[in-house]
């Protein structure tokens, strides 16, 4: 019975223990951010494409929105636009020959002050030069808050998104596009489940890609489907990704890709198995000590 | 007799029918039918905020203490394409104080973040490049150009990326107020 006390107790002494240690909130030297005043600038739309002649003047507008809780003041300006890997990730600062584009903007005015709830629509004008080469031209129209001032050590931040203008110069230019490959590996161990196709552009003109996924479990349901339709630049390899985020970690899928450009068309289908990284060492031990057991109960019978 | 009656009756009835059907008003109820086709224009729109300031306290020591703030980056977009959100410094990567000395940017990068030494500051993202996952130890400076902190290929509806940034300082740093300013960039792809 002292026994059974003691033992009683020692249990309730750790679990008392357990609870302290997992309620316990370790001291840091940091700060908390301040989250009753959201600074939010949209910009729509969020890019354009178009066809211009050498020497025209072409007119424009993006909205710029304030649906944030702070007013706040913004500029705008133009950029150079070109990207830095497969995965498009933006060069806003090289000048390749191309990424001109940024020469013919103006605004006419280029400071504004927007209130909460507010939209604004910034007139541009995009004064094409009489010499610009027929093909692509491509550059980014910003929209940037102004950074406010903090009352302590910190950092300041100022919030800028930007349009993208894809413009193609009449006349003669060249369109190319090849299917580099796709991506589609049997064997995933983690989600999303990564599908993916890379396209190459070797023309002077930008294209846009078609691209979709389709996966179906083994009774033939679809369970995930991805249509998207990615720019492809001149002188570039697109990596356009397709990725199931949601997909469940474990299972066996008939994924179907297809990508559409200028005049051709590419398909590729493979089953993917999904399963966590260890499944395949548990199922060869579970073969192997069984193959093994049923060895040793082979000669045990025989003898 | 009655027969007679009846019969004059039945036509009187007749007759009355046909002048009623008659000067009953005639509705004309030709239909016409025409279709009408609605389109609504979606328009692409990106958007980026963050919420109050991101401030930093530390009372420094012998040793160097670190103290740390975080911003929650919101990025909406409904370009099917995904969206690219970077990060950058101007030209001065420093955080800039009352008077020289001046908290330097550290020397660690998204390909080799490290620990801040004494009088360096930096930021990190988890997950991103090589900073890993729930660990506050490394960081890479805020460069003058454009590094990529999120990349998505669908679109996105107050996507948060949650962007930490760290000082370190000791003693040998006059006290006061030291800032900089960074950009977050939002573009579709």
């Amino acid at each position: 019975m002292l026994r059974n006390l003691l033992s009683q107790n020692v249990t309730a002494v750790f679990v008392l223990a357990t609870l302290l240690g997992v309620l316990a909130v370790p001291v840091s030297a940091f700060a908390q951010e301040d989250t009753s005043e959201v600074e939010k600038i949209t910009l729509s739309p969020s890019s354009r494409d178009l066809k211009t002649d050498a020497g025209a003047t072409v007119t424009g507008s993006m909205k710029i929105i304030n649906n944030g809780t702070m007013a706040y003041d913004f500029t705008v300006y133009a950029r150079p636009y070109s990207v830095s890997t497969e995965a498009y990730g933006p060069n806003f600062t090289d000048q390749k020959p191309n990424a001109d584009l940024y020469k013919w903007v103006q605004f006419q005015q280029t400071e504004y002050s927007i209130e909460p709830g507010q939209t604004i629509e910034v007139p541009y004008t995009l004064n094409v030069p009489e010499n610009a080469a027929p093909g692509g031209h491509y550059g980014v129209l910003f929209a940037e808050t102004k950074e406010r001032e903090i009352s302590g050590t910190g950092v300041a931040r100022q919030k800028r998104v930007g349009k993208i203008v894809y413009a193609t110069v009449n006349g003669e230019y060249q369109t190319n596009g090849a299917l580099k490959e796709f991506i589609l590996p049997f064997w995933q161990t983690d989600t999303p489940l990564e599908s993916s196709v890379r396209i190459e552009n070797s023309g002077n003109v930008d294209f846009r890609a078609s691209v979709s996924t389709v996966a179906k479990d083994v009774f033939g349901r679809t369970k995930f489907k991805y249509t998207g339709d990615p720019i492809v630049l001149p002188g570039t390899v697109r990596l356009a990704e397709m990725k199931w985020e949601t997909a469940p970690n474990f299972g066996l899928y008939n994924v179907q890709q297809t990508v559409t450009f200028l005049d051709q068309k590419h398909q590729n289908s493979g089953y993917v198995l999904l399963t966590p990284i260890w499944f395949p060492i548990v199922l060869g031990i579970i073969i192997v000590a069984g193959g093994a057991h049923a060895v040793l109960q082979r000669r045990k019978h025989r003898n | 007799m009655i027969l007679l009656k009846k019969q004059v009756a039945a036509k009187l009835l007749i007759g009355v029918a046909v002048v009623g059907g008659a000067l009953s008003p005639v509705i004309a109820s030709a239909q016409a039918t025409d279709t009408t086709t609605v389109n609504a224009t979606v328009n692409s729109a990106i958007s980026v905020s963050s919420t109050g300031t991101v401030a930093i306290s530390v009372t420094p020591d012998a040793d160097g203490a670190i103290g740390t703030g975080t911003d929650t980056v919101e990025v909406d977009s409904n370009d099917v394409d995904g969206y690219t959100l970077t990060l950058k410094n101007d030209a001065d990567t420093a955080m800039n104080g009352p008077d020289v000395p001046v908290i330097a940017a550290t020397t660690g990068t998204l390909a080799e973040p490290t620990a801040l030494t004494a009088n360096t500051w930096g930021f990190r993202v988890d997950n991103l490049g090589t900073f890993g996952s729930g660990g506050t130890s490394t960081y890479a400076a805020v460069g003058a150009t454009d590094t990529e902190i999120r990349s998505t290929t669908a679109t996105a509806n107050a996507e948060q990326t949650l962007v930490q940034y760290a000082v370190n300082v000791d003693l040998s740093l006059p006290d006061g107020l030291y800032t900089d300013t960074v950009t977050y960039t939002a573009t579709v792809k």
